[in-house]
């Protein structure tokens, strides 16, 4: 089967059936239902190459961010493009505050999906559109305005008192992370043989953690945190632990301290702001507090909150102190990263940013599609080479995530082979959270 | 007719071993009503409770980490939380303190309206009995508290906890919120068309 077929949601709670029997059953209506992201099926026929993953089956809302475009790009649909247009020129045109930008944000939120609403390209009868249309809103003008409202983003001279705080907040994290980085399961009452012998897991809940950095739309970060989460749900399970938040918290806590994510205040702080407020609620917004919980304790930890005697506590305390103390000593003059805090580059370019919308309605969408552009016949063949490369490295990094996803479920799951490992993954277009599901059905 | 709906936030409070999971796992596998399962894990549940032919009320139920070292980061959980129940079992009378310091702070800290519930798990095992029935539901009535002596194994008066707790939900509230919010989309599209939509 051709796995640019298989769409990963629909399949999301058939979870049941075995990987080797998906060739026929793929072919029911599910398919035609696909409402996915992905990418488009032309460049996975030409390379014959993965699919993107899908984050969203985790969050279990059908979103499809290449057909909103689709829809957003014709002609019926040009008063909309032009509102979106103006509200992005606008908001560009000073610098607010965080508590501003959310406001504001939320009031075009409304106002746009009225204006959807009343416009028959974005209200299918089925309603279903409604929800996608909010989605692509979402991503769209969030990906646009990151560097304007994701603090570690912002160039110094746009940040208000509220993202400095962010960034202070993010500081202090990042050294309360390393400082207590030498924490061991058995402090926090962890059995350290438990943790050990489910490594891949806490391995893999890391790195699902540590994407909450590369993506830049609030539900793409969202997803990050939920993915984690289902990984530490896995290892729970897969213990046989009890499952409840008593045995789910210090295991996230041990995983944060593990993979030490950069900016993490300001990502959760990012999403509590932009992430749609109906969307941030019920079970999303209960990891988002145990993560946010996960990091407060971090921050104060002292030696009554953990397992451990005064010796040990105070040796091992006094010799990360004095590494992060001559780690500062090394950074100091260095006050701001160069490559983390672009601020007058960025600056500069905000120029240029403004001069970029005016050809908006064509350039607004390739950026944010993915879509390499048809070949071209003429002059931009130099940007369409550049693009394809630009998809050609995209398709490696893809496939490189492949094989690491594969080798650690292989290490979580010795107990089965390594091709049917492989199928339930690329059944679920390297979905971690549902792939893990499916693992754990087949071990039981 | 259409019915009436409310979605409420219930945070679940006690010790450890007091079983808070095991009752909250109790309440939302009896298929009530519209029972969905958690997508991610078992430490956040949903589930109804019908009450009048036409009300339905939605718990919202987060778990919370009961080991001692956590205390302090139990504001981030019922921060907004319109309910609580807070548990302790009835063969522990200092598991009864812990639950006593959990009401106090939730008086002092959380949301003004939030009601709150004790429980007194375990009711199956009378013979270990420390807490008296009479003492723990004297302090219930003098705190305002609803209070209920609770079993998950047997699952005595688990349903009746969850469902005095929804009477007392502000449905209506909700719905005024509801409606207000539908007025701000209206008045937002309306300043648009008023003004210059360029």
């Amino acid at each position: 089967m051709d796995i640019s077929e298989f769409d990963p949601l629909s399949a999301k709670d058939k979870t049941t059936k075995a990987p080797e029997s998906t060739g026929a059953q793929t072919k029911s209506d599910e398919i035609e239902d696909s409402n996915e992201e992905h990418l488009p099926l032309i460049v996975q026929e030409r390379r014959g190459s993965l699919p993107k993953p899908d984050p969203a089956a985790d969050e279990g809302l059908p979103f499809n961010f290449h057909q909103f475009l689709d829809v957003l790009r014709q002609k019926q649909a040009e008063p909309i493009a032009k509102y979106v247009k103006s509200f992005l020129q606008e908001f560009c045109k000073k610098s607010w505050s965080a508590k501003e930008q959310v406001k504001i944000i939320e009031d075009f939120r409304i106002f746009i999906s009225t204006k959807m609403g009343e416009n028959p390209l974005f209200n299918t009868p089925q309603g279903k559109s409604t929800l996608n249309s909010r989605e692509g809103i979402e991503k769209l003008i969030m990906n646009r305005l990151y560097t304007r409202t994701f603090s570690p983003k912002m160039p110094r001279v746009l940040r208000r008192d509220d993202h400095e705080e962010d960034l202070l907040h993010d500081k202090i994290l990042g050294e309360k992370l390393r400082i207590w980085s030498w924490i061991e399961g058995r402090h926090l009452d962890l059995d350290n043989e438990f943790l050990e012998s489910n490594k891949s897991f806490i391995k893999l809940a890391s790195s699902e953690l540590k994407k909450i950095n590369e993506h830049r739309a609030p539900r793409d970060k969202v997803i990050s945190v939920l993915n984690c989460s289902k990984v530490v749900w896995a290892m729970i399970r897969q213990a046989k632990m009890e499952q409840n938040a008593d045995s789910f918290l210090p295991i996230l806590i041990y995983v944060t301290l593990k993979a030490q994510p950069p900016f993490l205040m300001s990502n959760i702080n990012y999403i509590n702001r932009f992430r749609d407020a109906d969307r941030r609620q019920g079970e999303t917004g209960y990891y988002l507090s145990m993560l946010a919980s996960a990091a407060a304790f971090i921050e104060s930890v002292d030696k009554s909150s953990l397992t451990i005697d005064d010796e040990e506590y105070e040796a091992k305390l006094e010799e990360s102190v004095k590494r992060e103390t001559e780690r500062r000593t090394l950074n100091e003059g260095m006050e701001e990263e160069p490559d983390l805090y672009p601020s007058s580059v960025l600056a500069a370019s905000a120029e240029l940013l403004v001069e970029h919308f005016k050809s908006f309605t064509t350039k607004l969408f390739e950026g944010d599609s993915n879509v390499p552009s048809p070949p071209p016949e003429s002059p931009e063949e130099e940007a369409a080479k550049q693009a394809s490369a630009e998809e050609y490295h995209a398709q490696q990094l893809r496939e490189q995530e492949f094989a690491d996803v594969l080798a650690t479920l292989v290490e979580m799951f010795p107990t089965l082979d390594t091709e049917v490992i492989e199928d339930v993954l690329r059944e679920r277009g390297v979905n971690i959270g549902s792939a893990i599901d499916t693992c754990l059905m087949l071990v039981e | 007719m259409s019915e009436r709906f409310a979605q409420f936030k219930l945070v679940l409070l006690g010790e450890s071993a007091v079983g808070k999971s095991s009752l909250v796992n109790r309440f939302a596998k009896d298929r009530f009503d519209e029972f969905r399962q958690s997508t991610i894990g078992a430490a956040f549940l949903t589930q109804s409770v019908r009450l009048e032919p036409d009300t339905v009320i939605k718990f919202e139920i987060w778990d919370t980490a009961g080991q001692e070292r956590y205390k302090s980061l139990a504001p981030m959980y019922y921060r907004n939380a319109n309910c609580a129940v807070v548990v302790f079992d009835l063969t522990s009378s200092t598991s009864l303190g812990r639950a006593k310091s959990w009401v106090k702070e939730l008086q002092l800290q959380a949301s003004d309206n939030i009601v709150i519930a004790l429980a007194a798990n375990k009711a199956d095992l009378t013979s270990k009995r420390q807490v008296d029935r009479e003492e723990a539901a004297e302090y219930a009535r003098e705190a305002g508290l609803l209070y209920f002596e609770t079993s998950a194994k047997t699952g005595e008066s688990v349903k009746e906890m969850f469902k005095a707790i929804a009477e007392r939900m502000p449905i209506e509230d909700v719905e005024r919120e509801r409606e207000r919010a539908e007025r701000r989309a209206l008045d937002l599209n309306r300043a648009q068309q008023n003004g210059c939509a360029c």
